[in-house]
């Protein structure tokens, strides 16, 4: 009997920590430090010009640096040789307009769907990729994509155009 | 006594749909989650080859089964342990795979009343809920299993009794990837999966046992059924009875079986084995179809 009372006890017990954590510590070192950002041209999403790098998702990296001190080293490639170094951990975020059904879902972390700004087709639902198992960074971004989609009028979408 | 256990059965296929629902909705990227509902999905096998074999084994015996269907209980049996030792031990090899590639499970956040709270909790708290009602079931259906000298109910009650600790266990799993320990989920997944195999194993073990005709045993331990020296006794304290052997097998969850009889006096021996045979029968309502033969030498 005291099984069935002792489990809900530990639970609580744990759900005052900081959870998630990352086993690379990924967040840890990207505050105040530098975020290695890959980015796969597809416009509007990712556009790479010049030596330039704009577009929705490049603004979205932008604001979550900012959010966490950190620098922005750009790393522009193909989808998969980006995601390819994502997976071992060799860079901390790509972005490249993917979707939720790519391929590499398995292999590397994928946040839920951010709302497209207002300007784009509504309902394209795109996402961000984070190497497998940073769970503690993967929410960092994640909550920061959600806080973001919060309806507060006037507060702009940040969008680079 | 029988209706209870169907009854029990319905209501234990009930609950593990809705907690195969519940996890299936919340289970995410956790190797060990998946092969705790894989499991709660198995768990359905031996309910469901109960209730099939509680219809089958009261037809009566006909011109083409003259030994009756009371075998389908343990062909129902070996199907459900059969089919628990494959998928345990497809799982563990999964689990021992994902371990050595080093899987690290990525686990993100979901939104609950406007809160993007972390999946993980959400997952622990469907496999609590996984937890809580076979361990209720299982113990009432232990209860009933022996009474009905049914091994299936027993195996199965055994079963969701150990539910509890799957769920604990993909729960450890999932608290290791929060805190970091990207190994720790399919360590779990490991632990569930040799339960799994386990549990296939024994049941499995025991049905072929019962199968090659082994001696009865007693329901839940390896123990030999007393019943057998009972009926040889009786036989021998019959005046004209000089000495007797007996042997008796499961069907099911019944015995049958035949009483080899040395006669002291051969007059009204036909009455005489009729009367014995019935006899025996009365002794314990899972001895069915008892036959006496009368022999010069015991064999």
């Amino acid at each position: 009997m005291s099984r069935r009372i002792s489990l809900p006890l530990l639970l609580l017990a744990v759900a005052g920590c900081d959870l998630p954590r990352d086993p690379e510590g990924t967040l840890e070192r990207v505050r105040g430090g530098t975020l290695r950002a890959g980015v796969v041209p597809n416009p509007p999403w990712v556009v790479v010009e010049a030596g330039r790098v704009r577009g929705v998702e490049p603004a979205l990296v932008r604001r979550f640096a900012r959010s966490l001190d950190a620098r922005i080293e750009w790393v522009a490639g193909t989808e998969s040789e980006l995601l390819e170094r994502l997976e071992t951990r060799d860079l901390d975020l790509v972005a490249g307009g993917l979707t939720r059904s790519n391929p590499w879902g398995s292999r590397v972390g994928l946040t839920r769907p951010y709302p497209a700004p207002s300007g784009y087709a509504p309902g394209e639902r795109r996402v961000l990729a984070v190497p497998p198992g940073e769970n503690a960074w993967l929410v960092r971004l994640e909550r920061f994509l959600h806080r973001r989609a919060s309806p507060e009028p006037g507060s702009g979408t940040g969008v680079a155009r | 006594m029988r209706r209870r256990a169907i009854r029990l059965e319905w209501i234990t296929i009930g609950f593990m749909l809705s907690i195969i629902l519940v996890l299936y909705l919340t289970m995410g990227n956790s190797q060990a989650m998946r092969t705790a509902w894989i499991e709660d999905i198995l768990t359905l096998v031996p309910p469901i080859a109960f209730l099939i074999a509680a219809h089958f084994e009261v037809k009566e015996p006909n011109e083409r089964f003259p030994y009756g269907y009371y075998r389908s209980v343990s062909i129902a049996f070996l199907v459900a342990s059969a089919a628990l030792l494959a998928f345990g031990g497809l799982l563990l090899y999964e689990s021992v795979r994902s371990l050595l590639s080093g899987d690290h499970p990525t686990i993100g956040t979901t939104v609950v009343a406007g809160h993007a709270v972390w999946s993980g909790w959400i997952m622990i708290a469907a496999l609590v809920y996984s937890a809580i009602p076979p361990v209720i079931l299982g113990r009432k259906k232990l209860a009933i299993a022996r009474d009905l000298h049914d091994k299936v109910l027993h195996a199965d009650a055994d079963m969701n009794k150990a539910d509890w600790m799957t769920a604990l266990a993909a729960i450890a799993g999932i608290l290791g990837i929060g805190l970091g320990f990207w190994w720790a989920d399919a360590a779990a997944a490991i632990v569930i999966s040799l339960d799994i195999v386990h549990d296939g194993w024994r049941n499995l073990s025991q049905v072929v046992t019962d199968l090659m005709d082994e001696i009865p045993t007693r329901v839940g331990d390896d123990e030999p059924d007393p019943l057998t020296a009972e009926v040889r006794n009786a036989l021998e304290a019959m005046p004209w009875i000089r000495r007797a052997e007996v042997r008796l097998r499961e069907e099911g969850h019944v015995f049958t079986g035949e009483g080899f009889v040395v006669v002291r006096d051969e007059s009204g021996l036909i009455d005489r084995i009729e009367e014995a045979a019935r006899m025996i029968e009365e002794m314990d309502w899972r001895v069915y179809d008892f036959t006496v033969v009368p022999v010069r030498e015991l064999p």
